[in-house]
């Protein structure tokens, strides 16, 4: 798995003292495993941005989707901490399987386990919660 | 005894063992990620990540599931330029509503 090429580096401090990721390497662990489940549950591709989004976050979110290979069978989960803001993407292919009132449940999930500063609780359990629902039959 | 030894042995074993304790205890996590607190700055370099199968299918160095993220900031910038494009099949695609949900906290 490729978390082995992050633990090097995601608790390093860059120069200028900003963190390298938002995430320990078990975290990042856990995160890959739920990336992976759910790609193979649902055959959707499921991406985890974690970053600014700028003031204008929904345009920026679906700016980066579409910058994914496959973006009409990918869905984006987009978080920025700093504004406290997050984006669930979807389009084409996963927004037929993924219906708006899904998405609009996992976000709830979601903005709630990062409100109590839960940053990869929330993201593990969106990913979840639409792997479920996309679940192939 | 000596008063020396004396001191040494009923006042420095004890302060060992709680050193030796109250390293165990915060030693561990003194090299964490600094925490999250909702509210305060977090500062933190963007990143992507997709399941390590896929990240196979892109472009990038040693088959790492993290996407450039730093690019990020080129695409939420370039969103507006490139939408201007008539017939160019990623822009035709861009101009499709997409579906999904947002949260605040």
């Amino acid at each position: 798995m490729a978390t082995g090429d992050l633990t090097a580096q995601d608790t390093a401090v860059s120069p200028n003292g900003v963190p390298d990721g938002p995430f320990t390497p078990r975290q990042l662990f856990r995160l890959d495993e739920a990336l992976s489940a759910a790609d193979r549950e649902s055959g959707l591709t499921f991406s985890v941005y974690v970053g600014p989004l700028g003031t204008d976050s929904r345009p920026a979110a679906e700016a980066l989707l579409d910058r994914l290979p496959d973006p009409a069978r990918s869905v984006l989960l987009a978080v920025d901490p700093d504004q406290r803001v997050v984006e669930i993407v979807t389009a084409a292919e996963s927004a037929r399987r993924l219906p708006d009132r899904i998405c609009a449940l996992a976000a709830l999930s979601m903005t709630a386990a990062f409100g109590g500063g839960d940053l990869i609780g929330g993201t593990v359990t969106g990913l979840r919660m639409l792997a479920d629902q996309a679940r192939l039959a | 005894m000596s008063p020396i030894l004396t001191v040494l042995i009923f006042a420095g074993v004890p302060i060992a063992i709680m050193l030796a304790i109250a390293a165990l205890v915060y030693g561990a996590s003194a090299h964490r990620s600094p925490r999250y607190r909702p509210g305060r700055p977090f500062p933190v370099r963007p990143v992507w990540f997709l399941a390590a199968r896929h990240a196979e299918a892109l472009d990038r160095t040693g088959g790492n599931a993290v996407l450039a993220a730093g690019d990020a900031h080129a695409a939420i910038e370039a969103r507006h330029t490139e939408a201007d494009r008539p017939g160019d099949a990623p822009a035709a695609f861009a101009a499709q509503s997409k579906g999904g949900a947002r949260g605040n906290w």
